[in-house]
């Protein structure tokens, strides 16, 4: 199991997110992932997929963080 | 409500005010819902000028929705919870989503196939977030709500493969169990394949080939991709414009170790097709996982190539958000270096994948809009489901006339007539009674003279009735309110018997792509039986052949205007339009293009890049003349004024198929004709019509000049015949769905009223074979419609009535006489007589093209 993070901006209300996927739950291996929609954590609307075997998880990125 | 209103033909058409009420009531909920979604707040500043004041959270959002779900959902129809419902989705909550299931009273709406898999998607979802739950109870329930599809006949991709991903799920949290993690595993192997048995859906024949790689049985795994492959093929991958269909294909083709050449092509597509750097992301993950599991050239080629576009690719975003790329991307559609074949495909469309799982949870429609005042068209679930029933009915049961010979040679379900052009044919009989083409409503108005047989008021009986119909639903005629929904379903065109060249071209289009995808999965199946028994596709064999020459003859609707070097009268233009000067020139392919040279009002002229020029910023756009379609300048004698510059003008703007044929190994066309379900015996005929692929010219920015035919002699000024030519206009990028949110994906509307008698193919098949009574309808509509004007010139049959009892068919044509009389404006009169006189010279004397520029 790992997770990867990344950050995006959203393209809806610019806020910056950090968003966190992770592959392959448990041991199952690869092609577990399936596509997942992930959602601004300030805005609430959709601004991307990712594979994941989770729903990725987003949090606002601190200013300067 | 426990069931949605639904209207009868009958009652529509006595509903103007009640449809009214309905419209406004709707039009207002829908306008809560959106702003209760909105994000963006503005405000005027000091100068009174917009700027975005703020962003609205997510917990703003939800306060508001709530506020609307706290009134309950008993009141609302079911596209009103569906809008409620998705709303929530859109926020990604679906504890809301379950609620208002459990909580709905609307059958209509808690029956919904596609209300059912979005609720299975919640509970798969949702044990994710719930705390201190057992998510396997969320996961079996998710995984039943699925099931419970499947037994009621609503299978497909979406349903196939959230059982197969529960399951997997499910094989995730046995950590102790080794023996049950394995057996829930292949379990969900095991469920995917039998979903692509089923339904031949692409995205779930690559899942069930991924889940083979995962559980060891890598061969087949390949070997189902190769079927997975095919299935893209089958829905257009090849020059579509969606994303998700792509990069299925090309993942399909690397698994399946498709030759380099394909491999290839398909990274081009995707390269073009891509939208955000998500997308990327997504593609280049299974190709590491693919070359770590299964490695081979292809993977690693596509691997490297994807790596290279996000060296190429650019910082930021464009205006639509969509990443940019340093170099531009090749915008091949075709595995070919044919440009003919690549310009029609670029500027036309079918429905060989519309209605598809493969675009994720979103899609429900191609939605298909006409026009900026017509309703809205739409092609949904609804459509698919029962135009695929229809075309398994016998040409016979569907009341198609024929005669004996044909009745005994075609006793079999429509769809399996092999013959293209026989079962074309055989469709365009079927659309042209269906619609009433030659006699519409029968009113006497044949439905090819419509372009030109206006009265004084600028309307055919054909359309002040569309008009009133629009009327009769609720809607002010040109009403531009974002929020009133004109959604009407194309089998309620259908049914109704209303219809013009575009509803023709759908509705052939529509049945022949279903006759086709039956005809394709037929040999699908025939060669996934193999894979189940582990046997290797057999790629050149009797069945993988029959697959390719189905896919191999297309046929495409296109948007076309009618061009002939003849003069129109003219109107000015806004923006930057293009005068009729130039040169032509070659680009560095070797395709010729018009370099246009841009008259100013100022009387400047400047050269332009290109024929579709653009105002550059900053640049004052020039007023310039255009042609004003439908009206030609013609003689006293009504003959057409040739172009004494040669220069070609739109005569009309015209929708139609072509019917094409192409070679699979180097996809060069070897034949493409017109197949027009709408001008065959009257000013046009483009039935079924050769066109000299030789005689094709592409311009530079990609459009298709395409000959087909010529304007005799008799009917110009000068004696001498002129050249007619088809410019097909690109109508968007191959992405044609979208998104329907208030819909639950089975009512069937006509102009935003949801009407009843759309159940079964039976039920709809009712309507069809009574051509009389739906005739009625429309022409009731016409005279209880306070708006309609000159009545008397629109129905000739009410004179023929006051008239006497003469023979009514004698009857018909002599008021349709006095009317086109009435309503012909000086000149058009000869026209008319001479437009049925049409291309009996058949030696084609081509004109050079030098001699003047087109433009779209
Ligand atoms: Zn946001």
């Amino acid at each position: 199991m790992n997770d990867f993070p990344f950050t995006i901006v959203c393209p809806h209300c610019h806020t910056e997110n950090k968003v966190t996927a992770r592959s392959g739950e448990n041991v199952v291996g690869e092609f577990f992932e399936e596509v997942q929609d992930f959602h601004c954590a300030y805005c609430g609307l959709k601004i991307g997929e990712v594979l994941s075997a989770v729903p990725p998880q987003t949090e606002i990125k601190e200013q300067g963080g | 409500m426990e069931r949605d209103k639904k209207l009868r033909w009958v009652d529509f058409i006595n509903g103007f005010e009640e449809n009214r009420k309905v419209t406004l009531e709707k039009r207002d909920f829908v306008a809560e819902i959106e702003a209760a979604m909105k994000t963006e707040v503005k405000k005027e500043d000091d100068y009174g000028e917009e700027k975005i004041k703020s962003y609205r959270s997510k917990a703003d959002k939800l306060k508001e929705l709530d506020a609307l779900l706290e009134k309950g959902t008993s009141h609302l129809d079911s596209s009103q919870i569906m809008a409620l419902f998705s709303s929530y989705r859109s926020l990604g909550e679906y504890d809301r989503m379950i609620d208002i299931y459990n909580h709905a009273e609307n059958k209509d709406f808690t029956e919904a196939p596609f209300v059912r898999e979005q609720l299975a998607h919640a509970y798969r979802k949702r044990r994710f977030v719930a705390s201190g739950k057992d998510s396997r109870d969320d996961l079996r329930r998710s995984e039943d709500i699925s099931r419970r599809l499947i037994e009621d006949g609503y299978g497909n991709g979406i349903t196939y493969e959230n059982i197969g991903l529960c399951q997997r799920y499910r094989a995730g949290m046995e950590t102790e169990d080794s023996s049950r993690r394995q057996m829930l595993l292949q379990k969900s192997v095991a469920t995917l394949e039998e979903g692509f048995a089923q339904t031949f859906e692409a995205s779930l024949g690559l899942q069930a080939a991924y889940g083979n790689v995962m559980i060891g049985n890598d061969d087949r795994g390949r070997e189902t991709a190769k079927l997975a492959f095919m299935a893209a093929l089958r829905d257009g991958a090849e020059d579509s414009g969606n994303f998700n269909l792509v990069s299925t294909a090309l993942q399909a083709a690397c698994l399946a170790g498709e030759p380099k050449e394909v491999v290839d092509h398909f990274c081009r597509r995707i390269e073009a097709t891509i939208k955000h750097d998500w997308e990327l992301d997504i593609v280049k993950k299974r190709m590491e996982q693919l070359c770590a599991r299964i490695p081979s050239e292809q993977s690693r080629d596509v691997l490297k190539r994807i790596e290279g576009f996000e060296q190429n690719r650019k910082d930021g975003t464009d205006e639509t958000g969509r990443i940019i790329f340093k170099d531009k991307v090749k915008e091949d559609r075709y595995i070919t270096d044919d440009p003919v074949s690549q310009a029609v495909h670029d500027n036309s469309y079918n429905y060989r994948g519309c209605g598809l799982a493969y675009s994720g949870m979103d899609r429900i429609a191609g939605n298909t809009r006409f026009g900026g005042q017509l309703m809205d068209h739409v092609i949904s679930r609804k459509d698919i489901r029962l135009m695929s029933e229809m075309v398994k009915m016998t040409p016979a049961e569907l009341g198609i006339p024929m005669s004996d010979e044909e009745k005994k040679a075609f006793d079999r379900p429509l769809s399996q007539i092999k013959d293209s052009e026989k079962a074309l044919d055989l469709i365009d009989r079927f659309v042209r009674q269906s619609l009433t083409t030659e006699n519409f409503a029968g009113t006497g108005l044949h439905m090819e003279d419509n372009a030109l047989a206006k009265n004084k008021n600028g309307e055919s009986v054909y359309d002040a009735t569309v008009k009133s119909m629009m009327r009769a639903s609720g809607k002010a005629y040109q009403e531009k309110d974002p929020h009133i929904d004109t959604r009407t379903n194309i089998v309620a065109m259908l049914a109704l018997g209303m219809g013009d060249c575009r509803h023709h071209a759908q509705l052939k289009q529509l049945m022949f792509d279903m006759c086709q995808r039956s005809q394709m999965n037929e040999q699908i199946g025939k060669l996934y039986a193999d894979v189940r028994q582990d046997k290797v596709v057999d790629t050149d064999g009797e069945a993988a052949r029959k697959f390719y020459d189905v896919l191999d003859t297309e046929l495409r609707t296109a948007d076309v205007q009618v061009r002939m070097p003849v003069l129109m009268k003219q109107k000015n233009a806004e923006g930057w339009a293009r005068e009729q000067e130039g040169e032509w020139r070659k680009d560095e392919n070797g395709i010729e293009y018009w370099h246009a040279k841009i008259l100013r009002e100022d009387g400047k002229k400047i050269w332009n890049e290109t024929v579709f020029g653009q105002a550059k910023p900053g640049e004052e756009a020039p007023v310039v003349k255009k042609d004003r379609t439908y009206e030609p300048e013609l003689t006293e004698d009504g003959k057409f004024r040739v172009d004494p510059k040669g220069l070609m003008h739109n005569v009309e703007d015209h929708t139609l198929c072509y019917l094409m044929r192409r070679e699979r190994k180097t996809g060069r066309l070897t034949s493409l004709k017109t197949c027009d379900a709408f001008y065959q015996s009257k000013d046009y005929d483009w039935k079924l019509k050769e066109i000299d692929l030789k005689a094709v010219r592409v311009s530079r920015s990609g459009n298709p000049l395409i000959p087909v035919g010529e304007l005799s002699g008799a009917r110009t000024d000068t004696g001498e015949p002129v050249r007619i030519f088809h410019v097909p206009t690109r109508y968007n990028t191959g992405e044609r769905s979208e998104q329907v949110k208030d819909s639950i994906g089975r009512d069937v509307c006509f102009c935003g009223i949801r009407m009843a008698g759309f159940d079964t193919v039976d039920d709809l098949m009712k309507m069809v074979r009574n051509r009389k009574k739906m005739a009625a309808i429309m022409l009731t509509t016409l005279r209880t419609d306070k708006e309609t004007k000159d009545i008397d010139t629109l129905l000739p049959e009410r004179k023929g009535k006051a008239a006497g009892n003469k023979d009514k068919k004698a009857q018909c044509e002599a008021n349709r006489d006095a009317y086109a009389k009435k309503t012909q404006k000086a000149g058009q009169k000869s026209l008319q007589k001479q437009i049925t006189e049409k291309h009996e010279q058949m030696q084609i004397n081509r004109i050079d093209m030098k001699k003047g520029p087109y433009d779209r």
